[in-house]
């Protein structure tokens, strides 16, 4: 039973006293879908790219433990992360940038076969073949031989799945794997993560804005604004009876245009509490001061002042 | 009176149950036609063409043809003729030997030059450009203090210090030309670095040198392949002018600038084609690997 535990994740601008994450934990059990949610900017693929080690270099991880099987990869004195494929590994948002244009894919899926399962040239295209074909390509024979641009978006997110899951990862991130492709083909790869998930048991993280794919696929959910995570739980619950304002605010975006309650701006990353204070009609003065994360039941978490108590208090 | 076979009687005709199993759908536009390579892109065409049956020339002709070296001076300054097709030089050469014997070190040498800088150049810009910071910074420095040298110049002074012959020419062109394809390889990686899919190559475990040779090079080649096709030209050219200046090969070998400069003497006396033949030939291998380059560069 392996499960990713991130602790404490904060990261900031090199040089800047900001935090672009702040004291950010979740946790993912193999098995398990966890989505992560929150409008653009909120920091779902900035949390991502630090889990994964890809963070870009004026961007430092300051802080935080991330630990699989209580195994660190987060090196303390350095404040590096060192990880290997078949812990984490990472389906992109765009899959036709994702794959290399100059190779073709039955190759790209072979080359990490050879890598972590040491197979044999001629083993591991005959595997790569079969990838293919247990992601739902048609014809995998002829598809290994394509390149990247022969191939439409969902069939290359399909081929990155093969990829994803020819490292046999202990956890599988997706970062909004289907905002690249057409609406038919979403709910089709959406379904593949999970069945995915299932067969092979690893732990996925699902960063999306797409709440109702949340709501049918992801077991827990996490939401963030402004690299604050503000609450997390179970699906059903988040979903249903959220507790804090901004995923209630968030929840409503979908349904109804956005109330003069809430102004429409910008993240405030300077802000030293709570960052949605600025945009939140429940705001007093204690929510100049960070919340931290307060569990409401053992599965439950929310980081606000003053929680929402029932449904239409917020309304 | 002919009756239209689109009027309205007969598109209702066409619908009656009868005709419907004949029903062909109207085409509304021709189908797009595979319109032939040379169509399309003529002037490739046309460079390739000159540069194979140049390079044809230059592979069988030096046996077909007499010793370029060979002097008779009884028949000098014969015009050209059947049996000296580009006519004789001062010491009764025959032009048409020594051209094609120079065919085959002038492509060559252009040919070399333009794949060991091509080479070259784009390593050191993709290790400048993936490696980044004060490897870049260096190599950037360098190339810009090279760059600062007109090419012709700076490989005049490597030629004559090198020393005068062919390899020597070899190298001094080859230097002077790799800065362009540090700069060109090296701007391509910088955007070609930060595309997902290199990203994807580190996840999947490669190592960095494996992700900067196999995933990062060969989508960065585009620019200086295409920059390649043009230096064969401008290399033939320097070739043949630092030769007519005398730097690098020198006569008696046959070397298209070496006869040019050996030719332009004979001008004055009206002998116009100890000159024009070999720096026709200059004209016609340059333009035809440009030609080559230009189509090269301007395809999407």
């Amino acid at each position: 039973m392996s499960e990713l535990v991130v602790e404490g994740l904060t990261v900031g601008i090199r040089g800047h006293s900001v935090d672009l994450l702040r004291d950010i934990s979740f946790s993912v059990a193999s098995g398990e879908i966890l989505g992560m949610v929150g409008e653009s900017g909120s920091g779902k693929t900035m949390a991502a790219l630090a889990i994964m080690g890809l963070l870009p270099p004026e961007i430092e991880l300051r802080a935080g433990s991330v630990r699989i099987d209580n195994l660190e990869l987060v090196n303390q004195a350095t404040m590096t992360l060192q990880r290997s494929a078949h812990q984490l590994t990472m389906i992109f948002q765009q899959p036709q940038a994702a794959l290399n244009p100059t190779m073709k894919v039955g190759n790209q899926v072979s080359r990490v076969l050879q890598m972590h399962r040491g197979l044999s040239r001629a083993e591991a295209k005959q595997r790569a073949v079969q990838l293919l074909d247990r992601v739902g390509i048609a014809g995998p024979d002829r598809v290994a031989r394509a390149y990247p641009h022969q191939l439409s978006g969902g069939m290359c997110q399909r081929v990155m799945i093969a990829i994803a899951l020819a490292c046999k990862p202990q956890i599988l991130l997706a970062d909004e794997p289907t905002t690249a492709l057409d609406v038919t083909i979403q709910a089709q790869v959406f379904d593949l993560i999970a069945e995915v998930a299932r067969e092979e048991g690893c732990g996925v993280i699902l960063i999306t804005h797409d709440l109702a794919a949340v709501s049918e696929l992801c077991d827990r959910v996490a939401v963030l604004y402004g690299g604050q995570l503000m609450e997390s739980g179970s699906t059903r619950k988040v979903l249903d009876e959220p507790r804090h304002p901004y995923s209630r605010f968030l929840l409503d975006a979908g349904v109804r245009q956005v109330d003069s309650n809430t102004p429409e701006l910008g993240v405030n990353f300077a802000l030293t509490g709570c960052r949605f204070g600025h945009r939140c009609s429940r705001a007093d003065e204690i929510c100049g001061t960070f919340p931290p994360l307060s569990a409401l039941t053992a599965d439950r978490g929310v980081s606000c002042h003053h929680p929402l108590v029932r449904l239409e208090e917020f309304k | 009176m002919g009756r239209s076979p689109y009027s309205h009687q007969e598109g209702a005709n066409l619908m009656s149950e009868a005709s419907l199993s004949r029903f062909v759908p109207p085409v509304f536009s021709e189908p797009p036609t595979r319109k032939s390579f040379i169509r399309r892109q003529p002037m490739m065409t046309i460079g390739i063409a000159t540069i194979v049956l140049l390079i044809g020339f230059a592979a069988i002709g030096p046996w077909f043809v007499g010793d370029p070296r060979a002097t008779f001076p009884g028949s000098s300054f014969a015009p050209p003729s059947w049996s000296h097709f580009f006519g004789t030089d001062m010491y009764g050469r025959d032009v048409f030997a020594r051209a094609v014997n120079a065919a085959r070190l002038d492509l060559w040498l252009g040919i070399v030059i333009s794949v060991v800088a091509t080479i070259i150049g784009s390593l050191i810009g993709l290790v400048a450009g993936y490696w980044g910071g004060w490897v870049d910074d260096v190599v950037m420095r360098l190339t810009d203090i090279t760059l600062a040298f007109p090419g012709f110049v700076l490989a005049i002074l490597l030629v004559t210090v090198l020393g005068g012959s062919s390899t020597s020419v070899a190298i001094g062109v080859t230097v002077s030309f790799i800065p362009y394809f540090i700069r060109l390889t090296r701007a391509e990686v910088l955007g070609q670095r930060e595309l997902e899919y290199v990203d994807g190559a580190i996840l999947a475990g490669n190592s960095k040198l494996r992700v900067a040779l196999r995933h990062v090079l060969p989508n960065s080649l585009k620019p200086s392949l295409v920059q390649a096709t043009l230096v064969a030209g401008w290399a033939i050219t320097t070739v043949g002018g630092l030769a007519f200046l005398g730097i690098g090969i020198h006569p008696p070998t046959p070397e298209w600038g070496v006869m040019v400069a050996e030719g332009s003497n004979d001008i004055l006396t009206g002998v116009w084609w100890t000159a024009l033949f070999p720096g026709a030939l200059i004209v016609i291998a340059a333009s035809a690997f440009q030609f080559i380059g230009d189509d090269l560069g301007s395809k999407r």
